[in-house]
């Protein structure tokens, strides 16, 4: 069975099930996983999923506190300046690093100038459990800002981690059901934090308040949008 | 322990923006305060008050002491508060932050000093056995406005409490368990409740006929993180102030203070009827036992 | 012989659980055996203070908090018992240089507190998804004057006890983790409370999957 409910500890039996499988494959664990001698073990609570095609194995789960992963999205804060690189708060253990040379087109007379307190919206280019984070504002393949940068006036809301994917996924109901009413542009961080700007105050507020109450409703988000609406 | 940083530049302009169109980033009205909910017992003393997000548990309990020699026929009364990091990871065990000095302080004012228990009435045998009533106070979760939440579940700790009954036979003292006798409610002088307001400056002169004035009831902590100055008023149901304390902050026009007073008065007898309600409700529920209030952890 | 509450010797009382029940920390539970109920808060990871960072791993903080007066001694004793069972069960070496702050806070005790307390750390550390070895499971049991156990004893039952013991147990391998006694048994006896312990901290495994089952269909994440 690949689809259960696993407690941390928990052995997950990932040997190949069926002919179809190519066998030669590497087993691939990922968030919630661990290999402990010959065995794969649950580290965490959660659904275990699989595609067992690919040999993908991996546990869905939901929390708060973000633990930076390669090439995620993030809304940072900006926390200090210094002469070659900015500080930034994601949310996570230790401040990550964003160096002033990881924008599109910065050269060493021409670089961004970024206030302290500013937000970003950044990807992370290192993670490792024993250094420091680092970021950067362009896509390192096209070498183009592709979004990322300072994200100017809006407004941040913080939700869980889980809340934050449902909303990348593509056509996130919550944000169609929105998007029906309301023009607005947001930037959401895998590190739950979600920054968003609208055409005026109250819709700002309004989508804000769509985008926190929103979680934990999968069916009525037109409805909660209707209903934030006639509150206007 | 991890630090906390100032509120971004983007929400510190945008909150300042709605607050100029009369409006609040949680969709609130400036005199909105958050939802309230009072859960009580299953023991006798033990209040649990939600203010939006912020959550508060108090718990009333006695213990028989000997009285202050300068003071043999008053009971005592005494309130502890302290942030652990459950309401904040920012907390730190040990030591205590300006914080929590403040919001004992406020507490202290409120409760203590308006002397809102009748302490006379805790006395047993003058100069020999008093009543001694204790109030924890347990801050589950910060989101603002402890002050105001840490009242109202005081308050409701010590209207929902009930000690022990003693019968005193000339230098006996006897005291009943709650099996035997129906323990007795604690005599309250009065109920008060705090009210917060917070201040933000505009850079302009003020302009009160304005519906727009930067004035907001029940603070969440992005706005006390945010504001210029703050006020507490302390009232009760007869209409009377009992404190008001403001530690710094942006200086205030007398006239603004006023306002804050009166709006304070009218939302503070709403909130006392909740409380009334709320322990009315749980009493003649509330069955006896569970250790009835009287300290087990000890 | 039935208990005063009408259970028998080795019935547990109900269990109960809020799972994210403060929206602050990163993971919260309040758990509870009947009108015991203790409120865990789990943060983390979350930056270490200097001198208490571990280069090879994370720090595990705990705090115990009484409901009624300032932490004594049997409170010291409570948080030496929550930091063994979170420092057992975490596998702090993949979040090095990280504190985690493990707050259990008492809200009622109508007995068998220190095993609510346990079980409430063990499912906050799970509620905040971080990584761990095993699960614990706590049951506490009592020994009468008659020479009776009594499984998941009440606060009166507790204090005319000839012994008192709590054990934990984890999922994996059905081990112990922890064990603390007070007052005078045999050896005969504390192996019998083991058994007995043993077997109601199956019960508690089963509860924390219902309750997961619970809150990931409430989160969506089951269908």
């Amino acid at each position: 069975m690949t689809r259960r409910v696993v407690l941390p500890g928990e052995t997950v039996d990932v040997s190949v099930t069926s002919e179809d499988i190519d066998a030669t494959q590497p087993v691939r664990l990922g968030p919630g996983l661990r290999q402990a001698e010959a065995e794969v073990c649950a580290v965490r609570g959660g659904q275990l999923q699989a595609q067992p095609e690919a040999r993908r194995w991996w546990i869905e789960s939901n929390k708060k506190r973000y633990v930076p992963a390669l090439g995620e999205p993030v809304v940072g804060q900006v926390i200090s300046r210094h002469a070659e690189e900015y500080k930034v708060d994601i949310g996570g253990a230790h401040s990550a690093v964003l160096q002033a040379m990881a924008f599109e087109g910065a050269t060493k007379k021409n670089r961004p100038n970024i206030k302290v307190g500013a937000l970003i919206y950044a990807r992370v280019s290192l993670a490792d459990k024993d250094m420091e984070p680092e970021l950067e504002c362009l896509n390192p393949t096209t070498g183009r800002s592709e979004g990322y940068g300072e994200l100017k006036d809006g407004f941040m809301i913080t939700c869980s981690l889980g809340h934050c994917r449902r909303l990348l996924r593509p056509g996130a109901a919550i944000l169609r059901a929105l998007g029906q009413h309301v023009p607005f542009e947001l930037a959401v961080g895998m590190n739950g934090r979600v920054w968003l700007r609208a055409d005026s105050v109250p819709h700002t507020i309004l989508t804000a308040n769509a985008i926190t109450r929103s979680e934990g409703i999968y069916h009525a988000c037109r409805r909660l949008v209707k209903q934030l609406l006639q509150q206007i | 322990m991890p630090k906390e940083f100032e509120p971004s530049i983007s929400e510190r302009e945008f909150v300042q923006a709605a607050l100029l169109e009369g409006k609040r980033v949680d969709g609130r009205t400036p005199y909105d305060v958050r939802a309230i909910e009072i859960h009580l017992g299953p023991e006798y003393g033990a209040a649990e008050v939600t203010l939006g997000k912020t959550r508060v548990a108090a718990r009333a309990s006695a213990t028989v002491v000997r009285p202050f020699p300068d003071r043999p026929n008053e009971g005592q009364f005494m309130l502890n508060l302290e942030l652990s990091p459950m309401a904040s990871a920012t907390f730190e065990t040990g030591r205590a932050s300006e914080e929590e000095v403040l919001v004992t302080r406020v507490l202290e004012k409120a409760i203590r000093q308006s002397r809102a228990v009748d302490t006379e009435s805790l006395c047993i045998l003058a100069g020999e056995k008093v009543w001694s009533v204790r109030v924890d106070v347990h801050v589950l979760d910060h989101h603002g406005n402890l002050i105001d939440c840490a009242t109202m579940a005081v308050v409701a700790a010590l209207l929902h409490f009930r000690r022990p009954d003693v019968t005193v036979i000339g230098e006996d003292v006897t005291i009943h368990t709650l099996e035997e006798r129906n323990p007795v409610p604690l005599a309250l002088h009065h109920i008060p409740i705090c009210i917060s307001f917070a201040f933000f400056e505009d850079g302009q002169p003020a302009n009160h006929s304005c519906p727009c004035d930067r004035l907001v009831m029940d603070p969440s902590r992005l706005e006390e993180r945010l504001q210029d100055g703050d006020m507490t008023v302390t009232v009760n149901t007869h209409r009377e102030l009992c404190a008001l304390s403001k530690a710094g902050g942006s200086p205030l026009p007398p006239d603004q203070v006023m306002r804050c007073v009166q709006l304070a008065a009218t939302k503070g007898a709403e909130i006392t009827n909740l409380i009334r309600k709320a322990v009315q409700d749980t009493t003649s529920r509330t069955r006896p036992g569970g250790g009835g209030g009287i300290g087990l952890d000890r | 012989m039935p208990r005063k509450d009408g259970r028998t010797t080795t019935q547990m009382r109900a269990m109960s659980a809020t799972q994210g029940a403060l929206e602050r920390a990163d993971g919260s539970v309040r758990f509870g055996f009947g009108d015991t109920q203790t409120m865990c808060a789990v943060n983390g990871p979350v930056e270490a203070r200097l001198r208490e960072e571990q280069l090879d791993r994370a720090t595990v903080e705990a705090v115990y908090r009484p409901i009624i007066g300032l932490p004594g001694v049997r409170a010291k004793e409570i948080e030496a018992a929550v930091q063994t069972v979170a420092e057992a069960s975490l596998l702090a070496g993949l979040h090095p240089r990280t504190l985690v702050q493990v707050t259990a806070q008492c809200m009622s005790d109508a007995g068998s507190s220190v095993a609510a307390t346990l079980n409430a750390t063990a499912m906050a550390l799970m509620d905040a998804g971080l990584p761990l070895r095993a699960v614990p499971a706590a049951v506490a049991c009592a020994i009468s004057p008659e020479g009776e156990v009594l499984v998941d004893p009440t606060a009166e039952e507790e204090q005319c006890a000839r012994s008192q013991h709590v054990f934990a147990f984890d999922n994996t391998s059905q081990e112990m983790v922890f064990c603390a006694s007070t007052g005078k048994f045999t050896a005969e006896e504390l192996a019998a409370c083991h058994d007995l312990c043993r077997a109601g901290a199956a019960k508690v495994h089963a509860f924390y999957r219902v309750a997961l089952e619970r809150k990931l269909a409430e989160e969506g994440i089951v269908a």
